[in-house]
């Protein structure tokens, strides 16, 4: 009996120890492993991406970086800044470069380059200096690489890759990207020296605005009284000493990442850039056209510094008048 | 165009000498994010 009974509990520890082999070699049982201790099941049978990405301004996790911004796995406001960036920024950016010198072509078509009347004359007046001449290329060439870079950030996927191919086109945007940041630096600088050196001559006054009632001599023909810079070219100073302060200020904020501001400002910031930048572009085209192509004798104001006098009284008429007393005020000395 | 070409001369030097002085300050990402737990490779 005795042995009956120990050979019998022998049998049934070996039948235990199988059965408890074969169940932990069974696959997941109907509670799941990954389940979580708080009974809430992060999967998508209970949370639903669309009200989860409208609900929360940040979905985090944890981390060990040290960064503690890096803990941001998704921002959903940021799917929206990068569908704007995407799709709407490229065609902002068409309409207003394409459309400006769509205008400009059709102006060129219409009334043609303005010529000076009666011709170019033999003297000439000193415009621009050559510090002042410098200071407007440190500007304006800077501006160029800044322009030319900023676009191909915006539209260059769209009207370069296609071009170039894949690897020119890296290569070239790897260049750009960085020289946006560098060229930023001697563009701000441009724009501290024309404002140190031709605020005063820029401050809007009443000629100003009778230049504007003219219309600024394009359309009739008339030349309406100016200074040294007339309505036309304050206007385009500051834009460009505004804009370019907007510019400096936004531009400074995203090459500093987060010191400033966290990721919102920042998208923000970065499409309060985008879109001055591009108006400046616009306004800029209108500029360059004017003082090159557009009109006869304008280009030499920042190409030697001597414009021809008889274009300069057409265009500038009080500032000759002005120069021309000086002159008489103070005689060149006498040779000896 | 003398004072163009100096202009030119000029940006390219500023812009040289701001790479300098901004390549100082910043951190490369693969470092600035690296710990003793995690790598991330340099970029190519």
């Amino acid at each position: 009996m005795f042995r009956t009974s120990i050979v019998k509990r022998l049998l049934l520890a070996v039948a235990l120890s199988f059965s408890l082999h074969a169940a932990m070699a069974q696959p997941a049982p109907a509670v799941r492993q990954d389940a979580p201790v708080s009974g809430f099941n992060p999967d998508s049978v209970e949370v639903h991406q669309d009200e989860l990405l409208a609900n929360q301004r940040l979905i985090t996790g944890r981390i060990t970086l040290p960064d503690a911004r890096a803990r941001t796995l998704i921002q959903p406001d940021g799917r929206m800044w990068r569908d704007y960036q995407r799709s709407v920024v490229p065609w902002i950016a068409a309409v207003l470069v394409l459309g400006t010198i769509a205008v400009l072509a059709l102006f060129y078509a219409i009334k043609g380059r303005i010529m000076i009347e009666g011709g170019r004359g033999l003297a000439t007046i000193i415009r621009f200096s050559s510090f002042e001449r410098f200071m407007h290329w440190l500007t304006a060439g800077s501006w160029c690489v800044l322009a030319l870079s900023g676009l191909n950030m915006v539209a260059g996927r769209f009207v370069l890759l296609p071009l170039l191919g894949n690897e020119t086109f890296s290569a070239l945007s790897r260049l750009l990207k960085p020289a946006h940041n560098y060229v930023a630096f001697p563009f701000m600088l441009g724009i501290v020296l024309m404002l140190l050196v031709w605020l005063r001559a820029n401050i809007p006054n009443q000629v100003d605005l009778n230049w504007f009632k003219a219309g600024g001599g394009f359309l009739h023909g008339d030349h309406p009284p100016a200074g040294k810079f007339n309505g036309g070219q304050k206007m385009v100073f500051w834009i460009v000493v505004l804009g370019g302060a907007a510019m400096a200020a936004t531009g400074l904020t995203l090459m500093f990442p987060f010191v400033v501001t966290n990721i919102f400002g920042m998208q923000i910031i970065q499409v309060i850039h985008g879109l001055i930048a591009l108006l400046m572009i616009a306004m800029m085209l209108s500029h360059i056209y004017i003082g090159s192509v557009g009109m006869e004798g304008a280009i030499d104001a920042m190409g030697s510094g001597e414009v021809d006098l008889t274009w300069a009284k057409h265009h500038h008429s009080l500032w000759v008048a002005d120069e021309l007393a000086k002159a008489e005020k103070s005689p060149p000395s006498p040779a000896e | 165009m003398r004072m163009f070409l100096a202009a030119v001369v000029v940006i390219a030097g500023l812009a040289t000498g701001a790479s300098m002085v901004l390549d100082h300050f910043q951190t490369p990402s693969n470092v600035a994010f690296a710990t003793s737990g995690a790598r991330i490779d340099p970029p190519e």
